[in-house]
């Protein structure tokens, strides 16, 4: 046994790649089991990655050599704090399965089952793997099937335009890729290495010049394109609208987290905080672009009438908000607590979006539709669902006792610490600005009267939408009528209050996670 | 100066130039074929580049024979399996791309990313 610990490293990444190889094998004999084969990997693979972490807060980071070879000449898979984050992806991931039964049963055609549970083990896989990365080819390729796997997911929505969804994915994922290949070949020709400690090294003595300021326009741009940074976020709205609910949920849950656990590798592993200042250009527009992040998913999900849609807008909002953290240094180059803050809030926007976007699967799979104008008071007839979203929606808007509330405090922190009072204005601002188009959801599912007219709103829908509602069989429309929805099957409703206890337990006891976080900075200087 | 410096690096100067190439077919496009034979041609761009950087003056190709003598030079074999394997990348990113864009023609009847658009706004 202790000799296989040493391997779980690459065992974690290697699990879930042969659970996905072999699902569409389980599918040819069992569908539904399926299902159960896709828990029972990610399960396995997340006790490794307990095992992985508790060693990791004691001795510091492993360092796994593929194939014993040295490092700087072969494949280095390095588990350090970052990688922690790694049991983030896979705790929520493994919830998002759970609530997939159901959803998929329904929302998804039935010969692309076997293929959502494939993709989305190799969508875990490759998050994993991406994490604990330690070099930057490794990365790209990591990316590469990430992103491959999550067009695929994207094309699984039943909605026509799905298609066209995954498609504009693709276009923009593919430049996005080309960036960071490119920025990396670019490295590679500078430094003669692809490992991430020995390019860091070799960057230090390095005289700053421009093919250095290339790769790193490059790579940001790549990975600030995979997390939605607000002038590249096009994909993003259409992207997590258009596809299945548990796809939406890893998409902006995780996927979103994969850039900009990018964007930290580049700055602070491979160009370090004192080497990363140096281009204070770089910092500087990131930072503005962040802010502007703010105001502008704010102000475009305002105008939305689709609750996926404003929950997609609000994504960028929240990327706008962790790209701000990361790069508020002060006119000294030194980075405070903004930092800490844009970390955290990696974990606790992940909880509550991933949160958010099962809520809104629930609500589309009891009643068919997601627009706000249709399921006015819904909340009278799904509590729990509807308790859930609420504490998710103050958990993300930063209200005291929840998780939120702990990144937005050290952000606000780190823009006094640097020193730029009107930075403070702006981010506090823009946290109020925020909460207006969360009240609107609030407001219409929770206190306004249901109209008579929804039940035949509810039969207007678009062709797909209600082909899947008759699909149902006549009890169901019949039930639609009278009395329109009922709370959700028990598959449904674990996942997601599990998720909204979790989300509160981070608010309560946030000293755990700043402990890592505080350990990951320290790695950075 | 300027000049010779970009003759020099010809290299840097031509994958630059093909990349942009590459990125305006994405952009000005609207067929979506096209859009996608411009993502193919800023990945070559990239490849092109990474293969250059692995070239060496006056070099034998990384092969070990039974003839090789000692001390030769040998191109750096690295950018090429990394050129290979994004490659293989791509290979599967535009597989995917065709599959789409076959599938929207047979929804949508058109492969016009502005006929899309307008059908996605009459919803």
């Amino acid at each position: 046994m202790d000799n296989l610990s040493v391997h779980f490293p690459v065992l974690m990444v290697v699990i879930l790649i042969f659970g996905a190889v072999i699902t569409p094998i389980i599918g040819l004999w069992k569908k539904t089991w399926c299902w159960l084969w896709s828990i029972s990997t990610i399960v396995v693979s997340w006790l490794m990655c307990v095992s992985l972490v508790s060693r990791v807060s004691l001795n510091g980071p492993i360092s796994y050599r593929l194939g014993g070879r040295d490092p700087v000449l072969g494949v280095e898979i390095y588990f350090d704090y970052i990688s922690i984050f790694a049991l983030v992806i896979l705790t929520i991931g493994l919830f998002i399965v759970i609530f997939s039964r159901r959803y998929v049963e329904k929302h998804v055609d039935e010969r692309k089952v076997v293929p959502f549970y494939t993709l989305f083990l190799l969508i875990m896989a490759s998050m994993v793997g991406f994490v604990e990365a330690g070099d930057l080819f490794n990365m790209y390729i990591f990316v590469e099937i990430f992103s491959l796997a999550a067009y695929a997911l994207v094309a699984l929505g039943k909605d026509r335009l799905a298609a066209m969804a995954a498609f504009k994915y693709l276009l923009v994922g593919g430049i996005a890729s080309l960036c960071i290949l490119f920025g990396l070949a670019f490295l590679y020709s500078l430094t003669g290495t692809l490992n991430i400690q020995a390019i860091s090294k070799t960057l230090q003595i390095l005289p700053v010049n421009q093919v250095v300021n290339f790769a790193l326009a490059l790579l940001i741009t790549g990975f600030a394109i995979k997390s939605a940074l607000f002038p590249l976020h096009v994909w993003l709205p259409d992207a997590h609208s258009y596809a299945p609910a548990p796809v939406s949920a890893v998409l902006s849950g995780l996927a979103v987290k994969i850039g900009i656990l990018g964007i930290v590798r580049v700055m602070f592993s491979i160009y370090k905080i004192t080497g990363f200042f140096r281009f204070q250009f770089f910092s500087e527009l990131l930072m503005y672009l962040g802010c502007l992040g703010i105001f502008a998913g704010t102000i475009f999900a305002l105008f939305q009438n689709d609750i996926k849609r404003m929950f997609a807008y609000s994504t960028i909002t929240n990327m706008g908000y962790v790209v701000f953290g990361l790069c508020l240094f002060s006119s000294r180059g030194v980075i405070g607590d903004g930092l800490v803050g844009a970390l955290i809030h990696l974990l606790n926007h992940s909880l509550g979006k991933a949160t958010l976007f099962l809520c809104a699967g629930t609500i589309f799979y009891k009643t068919g539709t997601v627009k706000l104008s249709k399921l006015k008071g819904i909340a009278s007839e799904m509590p729990i669902t509807m308790w859930c979203m609420v504490i998710s929606i103050l958990s993300i808007l930063g209200i005291p006792p929840l998780a939120g509330f702990v990144s937005k405090w050290y952000i606000a922190k780190g823009t006094i610490e640097a020193g730029r009072p009107v930075l403070t204005f702006l981010f506090l601002a823009g946290s109020i600005f925020n909460v207006t188009y969360y009240y609107k959801i609030v407001n219409t599912l929770f206190f306004k009267k249901q109209e008579a007219a929804t039940d035949e709103g509810l039969l207007e829908l678009d062709d797909s939408m209600s082909e899947s509602v008759v699909s149902q069989g006549s009890n169901e429309v019949v039930s639609l009528g009278a009395k329109r929805a009922q709370e959700a099957p028990l598959t449904m409703l674990v996942p997601m209050v599990v998720l909204t206890i979790v989300s509160i337990l981070a608010g309560i006891f946030a000293y755990i996670p700043l402990k890592y976080v505080n350990l990951a900075i320290n790695s950075f200087k | 100066m300027i000049i010779h410096k970009l003759i020099v690096n010809y290299v840097y100067v031509f994958s630059a130039v093909l990349f942009c190439i590459g990125l305006y077919t994405v952009i000005i496009k609207t067929n979506l074929l096209k859009k996608l034979l411009g993502l193919n041609i800023m990945e070559s761009a990239v490849f092109l580049f990474i293969v250059s950087t692995g070239a060496v003056r006056n070099s034998q190709p990384p092969i070990l024979t039974g003839t090789t003598v000692k001390n030769t030079v040998f191109s750096n074999p690295l950018p090429q399996t990394l050129a290979l394997v994004g490659i293989i990348s791509a290979l599967s990113c535009t597989v995917l791309a065709v599959t789409l864009i076959i599938n929207l023609y047979e929804r949508c009847g058109t492969v016009n990313s502005d006929k899309i658009k307008l059908k996605e706004t009459e919803e």
